[in-house]
């Protein structure tokens, strides 16, 4: 009987409440041997390309000089997922996701003259937006369509 | 009665199974890559050559164009509640550095689309 309860309860729980265990790899993390045979200073960008490949991502870091970023992900996480019905006709979800993980990875901020000057780790999202160029902000329209003075 | 039993279980278990394949762009080709002559190629001749990039990025007078292909494997299963779930994406990818004059200066290429794998959330993958 309470075995039956128990199937019971699972069935109907099947329809609003879910979980999901979900692994995510994306691209590979360089290797850090490799990473730290690049010196500041002694290594140029075309080194760099030859050591490690083709960056995940490139940009423009301070003064118009390129930043060349490598990483990968690696990542396991649990998903809750409730569904209630609110209607006849829809449901209202509610999703919560216990994710740790970021993009890590490293870049490399080379000078004008394409010779390679600082490495870091980390987050990726971090250090694009420590050295990453900022450009000045452009002024929006009014609301009349009115440029600004 | 037991077969039966193990047969509707087997049924129930591999009805949750799944994989799928997802690519995006066009897989690229090393030699056409490796045609385009450091120093006297032309971001004219990297267009003709290979098409439009997916991203320019300008780097004060200099660009970088990107050409990329990937490929996302996901597998996975649900019992009832609870679902498994494993996601690999991998790409091929080309960055091509262009001086101010839009000549063809460094070429960076990786290719490990190929590497993407099916796999259960707890298996090794490298």
């Amino acid at each position: 009987m309470r075995r039956a309860l128990v199937i019971f309860v699972v069935l109907v729980t099947a329809s609003c409440v879910s979980f999901q265990y979900q692994r995510e790899i994306v691209e590979c993390e360089p290797r850090a041997a490799v990473v730290e045979g690049l010196l500041a200073g002694t290594t140029e960008l075309e080194d760099v390309l030859v050591a490690l490949g083709a960056p995940i991502d490139v940009w423009e870091g301070a003064n118009g000089n390129p930043v060349l970023a490598y990483g990968g992900l690696r990542s396991r996480e649990w998903n809750v997922e409730v569904s209630v019905p609110i209607a006849d006709s829809g449901s209202a979800s509610l999703s919560y996701s216990d994710t740790t993980a970021k993009t890590r990875g490293t870049i490399f901020v080379f000078d004008a003259e394409l010779h390679l000057q600082i490495v870091r780790s980390g987050l990726l999202g971090d250090l694009r937006q420590t050295f990453a160029r900022r450009r000045p902000a452009s002024i929006d329209d009014g609301d009349d369509g009115a440029k600004r003075p | 009665m037991r077969s039966l039993l193990v047969a509707t279980l087997l049924a129930g278990l591999l009805s949750g199974c799944f994989i799928s394949r997802d690519r995006a762009n066009e897989p690229l080709e090393k030699s056409k890559i490796d045609s385009l002559a450091i120093g006297t190629a032309t971001a004219t001749d990297v267009a003709n050559e290979l098409g439009a990039p997916s991203e320019v990025v300008q780097l004060g007078k200099r660009s970088a164009w990107r050409y990329d292909f990937t490929t996302t494997k996901m597998s996975g299963f649900t019992l009832i509640v609870i679902s498994f779930l494993n996601t690999d994406k991998r790409s091929d990818r080309c960055w091509l550095f262009f001086d101010e004059s839009n000549v063809l200066r460094h070429v960076g290429t990786t290719l490990d689309a190929e590497d993407t794998r099916y796999a259960m959330p707890w298996q090794d993958v490298d």
